[in-house]
Order: structure tokens, then C-alpha cells, then sequence
């Protein structure tokens, strides 16, 4: 292509810049602008105020327990933080175990410390001759000698001996021992 | 380039200034300055939309919906271009989807024309000088542009409004389209050669 054709073609389509809009074309345009903005405008506002009450609704149905729980849940997490926090300090005592000297003792009873001296010597070893003899009762042997170890003894007669403490809380023998006891029958052995 | 003058854009200019003091009281919701805004514009986008579309019906809408996209956007406007190239990138955009909505369904309608065409010495050397049609009207005249226009793709079509008719530079089209100045030169090419098949009897 040359460039008088190219030129041709140029001026030709310049002619088109003598074309007009039509006459009251750009009044009308902002006069139709303006309406249309108006429009968009109170579209907009009907849009927000239904949002507004929406968020207002929500708000009254929910706020309350939602703050309360929120609020909730931030104390428990400042108290778990700060619990975390001085359990991990070093040289820290556990917090939640008390010591077993902080226990109150009933009236009468005394806390003995345990004699540690030459506690590794000791350990393993058999208890001492007076202690052994208190069990006695409870001792084994007994077995050997037809009762269950488990027996009541009476303190003031050391011949009686009471049912098995397994064999008091069956069903069938205590009812029966009640209804002897009623009749004042000895119990029944 | 074509020996024409080329009209100015209005970016660095005292037109450019002057777009800059509007756009910011339309941006503080002085509603009239958009309306100055709307004024100023109006003819040079009606002019790229009209030759884009052939349809003044068309173009009266596409106008609204520029206008009221760019009244919606203001705030969004920054200045780092002109406030002529972001419109015309607007009105653009906007009538290339439209174009792309109607598909083949054009219906032509003529534009009134200045009566100083009368006096243009190309319009008198079309219709009277060397031209095989010397006895062409200007009404037929009008009509054969606009059918060779829309017979140019979209694209094409959108360079020669700009530059042909609309007088923009290179360097403007090509801010416009966001497409570099050698693309810009390359679609005039194509578009003039095609047009040239065209409008044949015109410019032998």
C-alpha cells in the first residue's frame, strides 16, 4: 500500500467528524444521569437499612450469650496462660497436690516423720520381732489351721472367732444370722 | 503519520489541569463538577461510541452507562493517568463488550452532519473534484463509511475511530487500549488496507 492511498483513506474517514449528536443530546444525558444516580442512591439506602436492622436483630438475639460466653472463655484462657506460666517457672511446687503435712489430722493423731537415718540399709529387711507379733493375726499360717486369716477375733476372748469378713456379706447366711438374732438364739456358727 | 492536526488530549495541558480540579471536587461529592465533567466529554465520546456502534440509539445508552461507571468509580481514580485516557479507557472497554452482547445485529442510523462539511475540501473533492462518484450525496456517503467501518473487526475498527476520526495519537491509543504503539500502527495497516477495498471507488 502507498502512502497517498493511506492518506486518502485518512481524510475520507476524517469527513466523519462533521457528524453531530443530536441537538439537547448532553442535557438529557445528565438530566438522565442524575435520575439514575438518584435511583442507585436510594436503592443503596433501602439496601443498607435493611442490613442495619438485620445486624440489630441478630444483635439483640445473640449479644448477650455470645458476650457472656465470649467473656467466658477469655477468663478461663487468662487463668489457663497464667497457670501454665508459673507451673513451668523453674523451682516451681505443683500447685494443684498440697503437701500431706498441709492435711489436717483428726484430734488425737500425730504425724510422725519417717526415720530416714540409714533408710538404705534398712530397706528391704524384715519388720521388728513386736511388729510381726501384732499381725499375727492376720498371718497366713492361720489358714493351716482351718480359718481364712480374716477372722474377727475378740479382743477379751481370744478364743472367740468371728464368721470370715468374705463370708459375712453374703446375702444368704447374714439374713439367716439377722432372723437368729431376732429370736435371741445364739448366733449360728 | 497523516499530515492532519492532531487534536490535543488534554493530559498535561491547561485542559488537563483543569480535569485534575474537577475530578477532585467530584470526588468530594461536588456533583456538579461531574456535570461539567459529563459536558466536556460528551461530543468526543459520543463521536468514538456513535463510529464504533452506527447506532445512535445504542450509543445514547452506552453513554449513560459510561458515565454513571465512571461517577462509580471516581474514588477509585488516583490520577496517575489522565483523566481523559481513563474515560476513553472506560467508554472502550464498555463498547467493545457491547459490541461483543449485540454479535451481528446492526441496525444503521445516520448522524445529522455539521453543514461545514460543505466547505472541506476533501468532502468537495469526494463528491464533486476527481471522484468517479461526483454526484454522491452526503447522506450516501455517510451511509458507505459506516458500512465499511462495520465491516472492520472490532479491533480495527476501535484504532481507526481513535485515530482517523477522533484525530488521537499513537502514543494515546495506545495508553487507551493498553496495547503498545506498534501494535496501534500495525492495526491501522490492516484496518486502512481493508477499508481501501471498501470505499475503492472513493479514493481512485
Amino acid at each position: 500500500m502507498t502512502e497517498p492511498d493511506d492518506n486518502q483513506i485518512s481524510r475520507l474517514l476524517a469527513l466523519k467528524r462533521y457528524e453531530r449528536m443530536p441537538e439537547g443530546f448532553e442535557d438529557q444525558l445528565i438530566h438522565q444521569l442524575h435520575l439514575r444516580q438518584r435511583t442507585e442512591l436510594m436503592s443503596q439506602s433501602v439496601r443498607s437499612m435493611v442490613w442495619e436492622r438485620l445486624q440489630e436483630y441478630w444483635d439483640r438475639l445473640t449479644g448477650p450469650r455470645l458476650a457472656l460466653a465470649v467473656a467466658g472463655m477469655a477468663v478461663l484462657a487468662v487463668v489457663s496462660v497464667r497457670l501454665i506460666q508459673i507451673s513451668l517457672r523453674p523451682g516451681a511446687e505443683p500447685i494443684i497436690a498440697s503437701k500431706l503435712s498441709d492435711v489436717p489430722l483428726p484430734p488425737g493423731f500425730e504425724m510422725i516423720p519417717p526415720d530416714l537415718t540409714n533408710a538404705s540399709a534398712n530397706f528391704g529387711s524384715t519388720l521388728p520381732p513386736d511388729e510381726s507379733l501384732k499381725l499375727s493375726p492376720l498371718l497366713l499360717s492361720k489358714h493351716f489351721e482351718g480359718s481364712y486369716g480374716d477372722e474377727l477375733r475378740d479382743s477379751f476372748n481370744t478364743e472367740f472367732v468371728g464368721p470370715p469378713v468374705s463370708r459375712r456379706f453374703e446375702v444368704g447366711p447374714f439374713i439367716k444370722f439377722a432372723e437368729d438374732e431376732e429370736r435371741g438364739s445364739a448366733p449360728a456358727k | 503519520m497523516n499530515d492532519k492536526e492532531q487534536q490535543g488530549n488534554g493530559s498535561g495541558t491547561a485542559s488537563g489541569e483543569e480535569d485534575r480540579e474537577l475530578v477532585e471536587r467530584a470526588q468530594k461529592g461536588d456533583t456538579r463538577a461531574f456535570d461539567q465533567l459529563v459536558r466536556k466529554y460528551t461530543p468526543k465520546l459520543y463521536g468514538l461510541v456513535y463510529n464504533m456502534t452506527s447506532n445512535r440509539e445504542d450509543t445514547a445508552d452506552l453513554l449513560q452507562d459510561i458515565f454513571a461507571k465512571a461517577y462509580r468509580s471516581l474514588l477509585r481514580f488516583l490520577g496517575k493517568s489522565s483523566f481523559y485516557t481513563w474515560i476513553y479507557s472506560i467508554a472502550v472497554n464498555m463498547t467493545l463488550n457491547f459490541l461483543k452482547k449485540r454479535g451481528r445485529r446492526v441496525i444503521l442510523s445516520l448522524d445529522d452532519v455539521d453543514s461545514g462539511i460543505q466547505n472541506d475540501p476533501d468532502f468537495i473533492n469526494v463528491t464533486t473534484g476527481h471522484s468517479p462518484l461526483r454526484d454522491v450525496g452526503l447522506h450516501e456517503l455517510q451511509k458507505r463509511l459506516n458500512e465499511a467501518m462495520m465491516k472492520l473487526s472490532e479491533d480495527h475498527r476501535t484504532v481507526v475511530t481513535l485515530y482517523d476520526i477522533q484525530g488521537l495519537q499513537h502514543s494515546d491509543i495506545s495508553k487507551i487500549l493498553g496495547v503498545s504503539e506498534g501494535t496501534v500502527r500495525s492495526r491501522l495497516f490492516y484496518a486502512h488496507r481493508q477499508l481501501q477495498t471498501y470505499l475503492d471507488d472513493f479514493v481512485k
